[in-house]
């Protein structure tokens, strides 16, 4: 669906050099910290930026070649844009009907009421996650294959992030899609993504299934004397800290059979990251 | 292209104290200034600033980034931007002509078919220069950057027609044969002429938004 292959850019004190693939039939998380790259990494797949070098393919076609009815396959949430705030939702429709094919009106008008978007304010007077809901909303449905969602969870709250993360399990229940999505809520990933990449300074730092990473991954908490003795082999990052070194493994299992006197935590992917980005 | 015009027209349709504004203005002017040309070049400028206003809605908090993800292209964007700039200023042209002569005539004020048709070309030209300067400086340099090259572009503009006026006078050059020369052409070789420089003016305008929009980065 979506393949970037050395993807470059450059600004003054960042570089971006990004290699990553969405398949067909699955969620794909983007991590990092804020500055990681991630926005640009979209702003490049949708054409916003230029690029310095790589390739993008979406639906195996160069970004540079899409055409304007390839773009009706693609549903997008923005972090920092969306639709002016000049507008009122009842003066998207006609928009939105004119601009997608396939745009599904009352599916749209539906998931206004269920979300209590209302139809006759400004969009400015909207707050942060109403804006939100509201791209997403646009976003599904128009029948799109695929779903760039960068950060489309800020600014909901438990309830409606839920109600969201729902909307976009029940959008993959159909065929032939998938979705690209960041997000700094660790817990939004962890339940709805197949696959995560680590983003930082640029740069993919680790790409795994979300089974996997949860399943195998664990962080170990050592001493001085046991980090001298423990076998490095699976150790992918370790981080002094006051009571010794917190050490990242994707060998969980391996160390708590071996080393049964050693605390292993399971660790969240919110540890993951920490330890990928911190850790040596 | 539809989809940017529907966007464009609701978007309007938010400026009603514009509008009723403008419609208060007109009549007052019309009843009571005697001056008709000017009133029908102030009404039509005012009405090519809602283009401009467009642009800079879309790009408030970077909603033209969030456009260009929507099955728009950049070309269709700037081709939408003209073609609005023309669909909202003709109209108002015609409106304020038409109404400008009937007020004429009621007022029994002397205002000549030549003084009217010069006041409805002029104002074209206007409109024309206005928006083929400001659409490319609006596209390129975003909202509030371009209000600074907008007083540098009038500024300059300004001081180099009065620097080329004193000069013409120290040389001893009376510029105003030129002018003077229209005078003894007739009215179809003003208008071919006028709509030729017109859509050059435009031609080279949507080149350099096209430019300009294509490189722009979101």
């Amino acid at each position: 669906m979506l393949r970037l292959n050395k993807v470059k850019k450059e600004y003054k004190g960042f570089q971006l050099d990004c290699t990553l693939e969405v398949q067909e039939g699955c969620v794909t998380g983007l991590i990092g910290k804020n500055g990681a790259g991630k926005s640009t990494t979209f702003k490049a797949i949708l054409g916003l930026i230029s690029t310095d070098g790589g390739s993008i393919e979406i639906f195996g076609r160069p970004v540079s070649e899409m055409r304007i009815r390839d773009r009706e396959d693609i549903g997008v949430v923005m972090s920092d844009s969306g639709f002016s705030g000049y507008l009122m939702v009842c003066d998207l429709i006609p928009i939105l009907k004119s601009m997608y094919r396939n745009f599904q009106e009352e599916e749209f008008r539906r998931q206004c009421e269920k979300f209590r978007i209302p139809m006759d304010k400004k969009i400015k007077e909207f707050s942060t996650g109403m804006k939100r809901k509201l791209q997403v909303l646009a976003a599904i449905t128009h029948e799109a294959k695929l779903l760039i969602l960068d950060e489309p969870t800020s600014g909901l709250d438990v309830v409606a992030r839920d109600k969201l993360l729902d909307m976009l399990r029940a959008y993959m229940e159909q065929e032939g899609r998938a979705i690209l999505i960041s997000s700094h809520i660790s817990g939004d990933l962890e339940g709805i993504c197949d696959d995560i990449y680590m983003i930082d300074e640029g740069k993919i730092v680790l790409y795994e299934e979300t089974d996997v990473l949860l399943d195998s991954y664990g962080i170990l908490k050592v001493t001085q004397e046991q980090y001298e003795k423990l076998d490095q082999e699976h150790i992918l990052r370790s981080k002094k800290e006051e009571f010794g070194y917190s050490c990242m493994t994707d060998q969980r299992q391996f160390y708590q059979e071996n080393y049964p006197q050693i605390t292993v935590e399971k660790g969240n992917i919110d540890e993951l990251i920490m330890m990928m980005v911190r850790g040596e | 292209m539809k989809g940017l015009l529907i966007k464009d027209f609701k978007i309007l349709k938010g400026q009603k104290q514009f509008f009723a504004a403008v419609l208060v203005v007109t009549f007052v002017f019309l009843m009571t200034n005697t001056s008709f040309s000017f009133v029908i070049s102030y009404i039509t400028v005012m009405a090519g600033m809602l283009t401009l206003t467009t642009i800079s809605y879309d790009d408030h908090e970077n909603g033209m980034g969030y456009l260009f993800t929507l099955p728009i292209s950049r070309k269709g964007y700037v081709q939408e931007k003209y073609l609005f700039g023309f669909m909202t200023t003709m109209p108002v042209l015609a409106a304020v002509s038409a109404a400008a002569f009937l007020a004429s005539r009621v007022r029994h004020i002397d205002f000549t078919a030549e003084e009217w048709t010069g006041a409805v070309l002029g104002s074209l030209l206007v409109i024309t220069v206005m928006l083929s300067l400001l659409i490319p400086i609006e596209l390129k340099f975003g909202t509030e950057r371009s209000r600074v090259v907008m007083m540098v572009v009038f500024g300059g503009s300004f001081v180099v027609i009065c620097a080329a006026v004193k000069v013409f006078e120290y040389l001893g050059i009376d510029w105003k044969i030129w002018v003077n020369r229209f005078d003894g052409l007739n009215l179809s070789v003003i208008l071919t002429a006028f709509i030729v420089a017109c859509g050059i003016i435009m031609a080279v305008s949507y080149l350099f938004s096209l430019r300009f929009m294509t490189k722009r980065e979101f």
